[in-house]
């Protein structure tokens, strides 16, 4: 058991090592020149004074000399200084990640809660009309890009109706009155009483239900009520796109499991005890049929953060992704780098973690 | 009295290409106690006649009629299997007629601890609480001779071998001691050692218990073992009805004499093994005549034209041929 933990520890290592050595030589591929964001202001004729910053920030070193210098860097978690903000990375980046995180996590939520019960009602039965719209509804989420279901609502929503804000995450700037302290003392309380419920009656259910009641109550108690309530005024609409196409998706990988595991054998066993066909449908398909849907959330779980371009762009959300891009567009490839090792660290923190609690669902799995 | 009465019993499958005869009119009985045995080839229709006394197909896609499908719970009443609600079923399921199935690693829920899914049958057809059933599930365990049940209770399916959940699933089947008991191929997923426990310990719970067995095999090791009674059947249909003895040794149907020869003699050493000649028509195009003219060795003209009735030959024997002498046989 212990040597399997290692083994996953050493090999998600050995993949984050990968990951920060591509995240070194890719963008040094596609930028022209990263010393040129550094020249702004610099005339174009002063050479010499362009070769006194490049020295200075190593451009001249050998590429590999550089290598083990990001490397070391990276080591320390010392990502520098964005020199578009004129700021540290970290202190950027976590300006962002708020941002994203509001519109993921809900729309996450949201999403499987909407998705599980949609699924299930369409795979008790085959070919009922629960199951007809929904293979409807996929056909026609996967016709239709998600950017151009935001474009449209944004115009029918925003601007023709204006029942809806067009950009933004608040009304006014993006910082809200935030109380730090007040808000990780209730979250780490909530969850605490969670973590003791849990091995007072030994159902993990309040593990669960503890990570999204801990996060509403540290949110209500250290946010004005107002600024919470002009956020999800704002984040409604980009929220709302994403949960129509996450539960379509998550509802049809339920609904197929559902139709999968029906025709598995045990269910013949389950029926043939006599069971009530709601004891056979909940207690024996459906456990079994949320098997890939932990998959498939757990893999999701990375891209919390890291929030949608697409949507952060079209609704002007001040999140992650839309930094990337700005990022990207202005040649910040120390930022750029910064947050694409964030998503690639977020990543194989949360496979490894989805495969660590798996066997709490599937017992086969301890095996391994 | 008998305990399961089947009278022309039909069952069939709607496919893409249109409907599929399973079952064409088959007459089955099981008397009190009595253990009856249903022999075959792959896809004959003794599986879905099993199912169906269960009433587990699904319908659609399957549809059944018979003039006589009852069966008859230790009370004394008479329940009409096909008139019978999904709500009246679920109280004779496992109450009064159980099923043992094929493959043991197939059909027990790989997510839920052995002694969960033993639990259910008590918790749901007596009322118990999880506690208290867990103390029955124990007990069973040790009826069906599970070693240690309170630490395998705990564990999961493939944590046990293939034996062990045979065992399982009997306990499961039999803790309410229904009146039937239908094995569906009990022991083919087995090793040929654990085969013969495992047939002990089916044999052991219908004595016990005092159930009445209907056992689904092409083993005809297994008939001999288990069946006082027999019926072979081909393509849907009933071809011979008798006593263990007499089927084994004097078969009167082409096909049930062609399925003992394929049986390997261990005294003499064969250079090929006895097989029947081409394979069991598929249900969408079943020859004209008898079904198994085609593959008869002593098939005539009459048989690839007309159906051979079921001749009933007053000693309990019925035969689905023309030829149903013995005469046949010295040829």
């Amino acid at each position: 058991m212990k040597g399997y933990y290692l083994k996953k520890v050493l090999s998600s290592l050995f993949v984050l090592f990968i990951i920060i050595s591509l995240n070194f030589f890719l963008p040094r591929m596609i930028f022209s020149d990263p010393a040129q964001p550094y020249f702004a202001g610099v005339p174009e004729d002063a050479i010499a004074l362009r070769e006194q910053i490049r020295e200075e920030y190593g451009f001249n070193d050998p590429l590999i000399v550089q290598y083990f210098d990001y490397l070391g860097r990276v080591i320390t978690l010392d990502f520098g200084e964005s020199h578009y903000y004129k700021e540290s990375v970290w202190k950027v980046m976590f300006s962002r990640i708020p941002w994203s995180m509001v519109l993921t996590v809900s729309s996450m939520l949201f999403s499987i809660f909407f998705g599980i019960i949609f699924g299930a009602v369409a795979g008790k039965k085959r070919e009922h009309t629960a199951d007809k719209v929904l293979l409807w509804l996929s056909g026609i989420t996967t016709a239709i890009p998600s950017f151009w279901l935001a474009l449209v609502s944004l115009m029918l929503f925003a601007f023709t109706y204006k029942i809806f804000p067009y950009r933004g995450a608040m009304t006014a700037g993006y910082t809200l009155t935030m109380n730090g302290p007040l808000f990780l003392v209730v979250l780490v309380a909530v969850m605490a009483v969670a973590v003791a419920l849990r091995f007072i009656t030994k159902k993990s259910v309040f593990i669960f239900a503890g990570i999204p009641v801990s996060l509403a109550a540290a949110l209500l108690s250290s946010v004005p009520l107002a600024d919470i309530l002009d956020v999800a005024y704002h984040a409604a609409l980009p929220v709302m796109i994403a949960v129509f196409s996450g539960t379509i998706s998550y509802a049809l990988l339920v609904r197929n499991s559902m139709i999968a595991v029906t025709s598995e054998d045990y269910i013949l066993t389950a029926r043939a005890k006599g069971l009530p066909p709601r004891v056979v449908l909940y207690k024996h398909t459906f456990r079994n049929a949320l098997l890939p849907l932990i998959t498939n959330v757990g893999m999701s779980m990375a891209g919390l953060m890291g929030g949608s371009v697409l949507t952060e762009k079209i609704f002007s959300w001040p999140g992650m992704g839309q930094l990337l891009l700005d990022a990207c567009n202005n040649g910040d490839y120390l930022l750029s780098q910064a947050i694409l090792l964030l998503f690639a660290v977020i990543t194989v923190v949360c496979n490894f973690i989805t495969d660590l609690v798996y066997h709490k669902f599937d017992p086969r799995v301890k095996e391994v | 009295m008998n305990v399961l009465d089947i009278k022309n019993l039909k069952i069939l499958f709607r496919t893409g290409e249109g409907f599929v005869r399973a079952v064409e009119g088959v007459d089955i009985h099981v008397g009190e106690g009595e253990r009856v045995a249903i022999v075959g080839e792959s896809g004959c229709g003794k599986s879905v006649t099993s199912l169906a006394c269960m009433r587990l197909l699904q319908s659609p896609p399957a549809y059944y009629t018979a003039d006589t499908f009852d069966f008859v719970s230790r009370d004394g009443t008479r329940h009409n299997l096909l008139t019978k609600s999904e709500n009246e079923m679920l109280t004779l399921r496992a109450r009064e007629m159980a099923m043992i199935f094929q493959d043991p690693s197939t059909f027990l829920n790989p997510v839920m601890t052995i002694g969960e899914q033993l639990d259910e049958v008590f918790i749901y057809h007596k009322n118990m609480k999880p506690k208290e059933a867990r103390v029955h599930t124990i007990e069973m365990m040790k009826k069906v001779g599970i070693p240690d049940p309170e630490m395998r209770a705990n564990q999961y399916p493939h944590e046990l071998s293939g034996g062990l959940k045979q065992r399982i699933l009997i306990a499961m089947a039999t803790s309410l001691s229904p009146r039937l008991l239908i094995a569906d191929e009990p022991t083919t997923a087995l090793d040929v050692t654990i085969q013969a426990q495992i047939l002990r310990l089916i044999g052991e719970r219908c004595e016990k218990e005092k159930m009445s067995l209907l056992m689904i095999t092409h083993d005809l090791g297994v008939v001999r073992e288990m069946a006082d009674r027999v019926y072979v059947m081909y393509c849907g249909k009933i071809v011979e009805e008798g006593t263990v003895d007499e089927i084994l040794s004097h078969p009167k149907h082409p096909y049930t004499k062609a399925l003992i020869d394929t049986v390997p003699d261990m005294n003499t050493k064969t250079e090929r093994f006895v097989q029947i000649p081409h394979n069991v028509p598929h249900p969408m195009n079943k020859p004209k005549g008898c079904y198994f003219s085609n593959r008869c060795a002593y098939c005539t003209e009459l048989c690839t034209q007309k159906q051979p009735p079921l001749y009933d030959r007053g000693d309990g024997r019925k035969v689905r041929c023309y030829y149903k002498t013995e005469e046949l046989w010295e040829k």
